[in-house]
């Protein structure tokens, strides 16, 4: 089994919250666009309630603007992908480079579009599946865990804000601690009580800065 | 029009290719062509990886792309041959004058080299005066720069005994070319380089006296950080930053988030000496390991390569090496150096002083291409400051002949150009002294310049040696 430093767990566990918020985002928001005025869409405005931001925008068209393509913003999906790049540009050796270049794909091709158009961000979708896959293929055991470890403490989240049905919390709460197994810490918490706690994140914070050695 | 005409230029028009010119005249009889789309291929295949190299410009740090040469240097079976008997004799030299330098120092109280000479260089280290480096091999991995003269002749411009970089790039560059055209790469044939990773791996191997093999890098702001994280990556081996490791004791310890932890046997260190260990050098260094050296004295741990080996590859010292070759192995230089002049001897100050105008002037203390100057483009007064400063610190300059080196073919824009390149050839030492059937192929980017360094803004081109 593979080593990994608490620098790298740390960043594994960041770079899987980031790909998942901006795959998560992509799908919320595709669903969204085409499904305006089912009543399975959400409109932007309960969009950005959601996420906790100011419904201020002009309109759709500028809200969706500002949710794909300011950068600065913490809660855009590129500020989310340009993150999860950054993080994956220290771990391209522990995630390989296979994954490394998927992600990069999916980050150059959101960088490089000016507007929102569902079908030429489609491709940053596949690619960030291709990560995923390829993540599954190449990476250590202990490796793929804190990625998805981070991967489902964001969807875990997500669900939350979003009030999504009951099915996905519980399988994201399956999946953490199956995960927690393979990250051998099972053994330090209740793992229900620590899942409980603001969705894994409170635990998470223990587990950088108290479970494992600092 | 004349010029389509001649050997290795290409046909234009989108359907156009490149003719590849091997050196030294192999593969005469026959025509190995690089269609322009494969061209364009390769090139969006490395991009696709981020292939950079990092530079610091007006204080900010780019992680650009590094230039991607496209069309290989072709280096023919002969020409390889005398080429790799050359830098094993030139490594074995210097691994043995390192061994003597900080032990017994024979080849000072024989007068090879002034004493003065190592004693002012700044790369000599005190600290591991009298340290053996497990398995006696301090020159693991050397990164020798030649050029090659227009009329073929091979010259050795710089010896790298401290930390070469640059082996990962046609590394992947010669993934993308059994990507993009595998029939060319085996039709030719070129002899397989894709077994680095494990060269390199076994030389650690070879010298580590017991636990795991890390890549120590100092962190992502390096310019050849994707190195060494390719490297890492290809060898199966951890890449870690100095506060992932920890000594107790007698030794090393890779700090595993799990709570256990590994002991560490071997180095491979992207990191200067002077940053290796604040305990002993620089104070200030936070990516080091505090207390290394002490794990490193007692043998426990084998760095590579060597603490101290700085002291070898001084831009002065190269100026020795043929005589070293001669005293410690009893045999002549197979590889020239350049014409060198040491403006520390009275005579070649002289020679130097009178001949600006013509030489290329390096300060000793710097590398990457910078401190570099040729006489021919000094105005008047500035050449004067020059010869002022050789006057007042003459062990701080070397002059050299200005070797005028070879151009190669470089795909620029849909159309080939000339630029000059040198090679820098990886030696490999371990139990055994080995060279990489490969190299890293540098070139400038502007026309008729001579500076190729990668921290200059130069590309890079894969190296193709031909096997018989």
């Amino acid at each position: 089994m593979g080593l990994i430093s608490l620098r790298t767990a740390n960043q594994l566990y960041w770079l899987g919250r980031y790909v998942q918020r901006g795959l998560d985002l992509l799908h919320r928001l595709y669903d969204t666009h085409s499904n305006e005025t089912a009543p399975v869409g959400l409109r932007y405005e309960e969009f950005c309630e959601c996420l906790g931001i100011e419904s201020e925008f002009a309109n759709r068209d500028a809200f969706l603007q500002a949710l794909f393509f300011e950068k600065e913003n913490s809660y855009s999906i590129l500020f989310s992908l340009t993150t999860a790049y950054e993080n994956a540009v220290f771990l391209r050796n522990t995630i390989g480079h296979e994954g490394f270049a998927y992600l990069r794909l999916a980050f150059n091709t959101l960088e490089s579009l000016r507007v929102v158009n569902f079908y030429d961000v489609k491709p940053v979708i596949d690619y960030l599946y291709a990560f995923w896959g390829s993540l599954d293929e190449c990476a250590d055991r202990r490796v793929r865990a804190m990625v998805r470890w981070g991967k489902w403490v964001e969807i875990r989240d997500l669900a939350g804000r979003f009030e999504d049905a009951d099915d996905k919390l519980e399988k994201a709460v399956g999946q953490l601690q199956e995960n927690l197994h393979v990250l051998e810490v099972a053994e330090y918490l209740n793992v229900a009580q620590a899942l409980d706690r603001e969705g894994g994140i409170d635990f998470t914070n223990e587990l950088f800065t108290t479970i494992y050695r600092p | 029009m004349q010029k389509t005409q001649q050997r290795g230029h290409s046909r234009r028009g989108p359907g156009g290719y490149v003719v590849l010119e091997p050196d030294g005249g192999a593969g005469k009889n026959r025509e190995f062509k690089l269609g322009y789309s494969d061209l364009d291929r390769l090139k969006a295949y490395l991009n696709r990886y981020a292939i950079t190299f990092g530079l610091f410009q007006d204080n900010t740090f780019q992680d650009r792309l590094f230039p991607f040469g496209t069309v290989p240097r072709v280096i023919g079976p002969w020409e390889f041959d005398t080429l790799e008997k050359g830098l094993r004799q030139r490594v074995h030299a210097l691994n043995l004058f390192l061994h003597d330098i900080y032990h017994e120092r024979k080849v000072l109280r024989d007068k090879i080299v002034p004493e003065e000479f190592v004693f002012s260089c700044p790369a000599y280290l005190p600290e591991v005066y009298g340290v053996r480096p497990p398995a006696g091999v301090y020159a693991h991995l050397s990164g020798i720069d030649l050029v090659q003269a227009a009329d073929g002749t091979w010259f050795i411009l710089e010896d790298n005994l401290r930390v070469p970089s640059g082996a990962s790039y046609p590394l992947i560059a010669r993934e993308a070319y059994h990507t993009v055209c595998p029939g060319l790469i085996s039709g030719m044939p070129v002899r397989e380089s894709r077994d680095y990773p494990n060269m390199l791996g076994r030389v650690m191997d070879d010298v580590n006296p017991g636990g795991i093999s890390v890549v120590l890098s100092p962190g992502r702001f390096n310019a050849a950080f994707f190195e060494h994280s390719y490297l890492a990556e290809k060898m199966g081996v951890p890449l870690v930053f100095g506060n992932d490791l920890e000594v107790d004791g007698e030794f090393v310890y890779f700090k595993d988030v799990g709570g256990h932890r590994e002991r560490v046997g071997a180095v491979y260190r992207r990191l200067s000496d002077e940053y290796l260990d604040p305990m002993v050098f620089e104070p200030d260094s936070i990516i080091g390991v505090p207390n290394l050296m002490s794990v490193y004295r007692k043998g426990n741990v084998a760095v590579i390569n060597a603490v101290g080996n700085g002291i070898a590859d001084d831009k002065g010292i190269y100026y020795f090496v043929p005589a070293l070759i001669k005293y410690y192995l009893g045999e002549e230089a197979i590889l020239r150096n350049a014409p060198t002049y040491l403006p520390f001897f009275e005579r070649d100050r002289k020679h130097v002083l009178q001949n600006l105008h013509r030489l290329v002037i390096k300060d000793v203390a710097e590398a990457g291409g910078y401190g570099v100057v040729f006489g021919s483009r000094l105005s008047a007064d500035k050449r004067r400051l020059l010869a002022d400063a050789i006057r007042t610190e003459p062990r701080r300059f070397i002059g050299q002949e200005v070797v005028e080196f070879r151009s190669l073919q470089v795909f620029d824009q849909h159309r080939v150009v000339r630029r000059r390149a040198d090679l820098r050839a990886y030696v490999l030492h371990g139990k055994d002294i080995s060279v990489w059937p490969s190299g890293l192929t540098r070139y400038a980017m502007d026309r008729g310049s001579m500076i190729v360094n990668s921290s200059q803004g130069g590309g890079f081109k894969d190296t193709w040696v031909l096997s018989l």
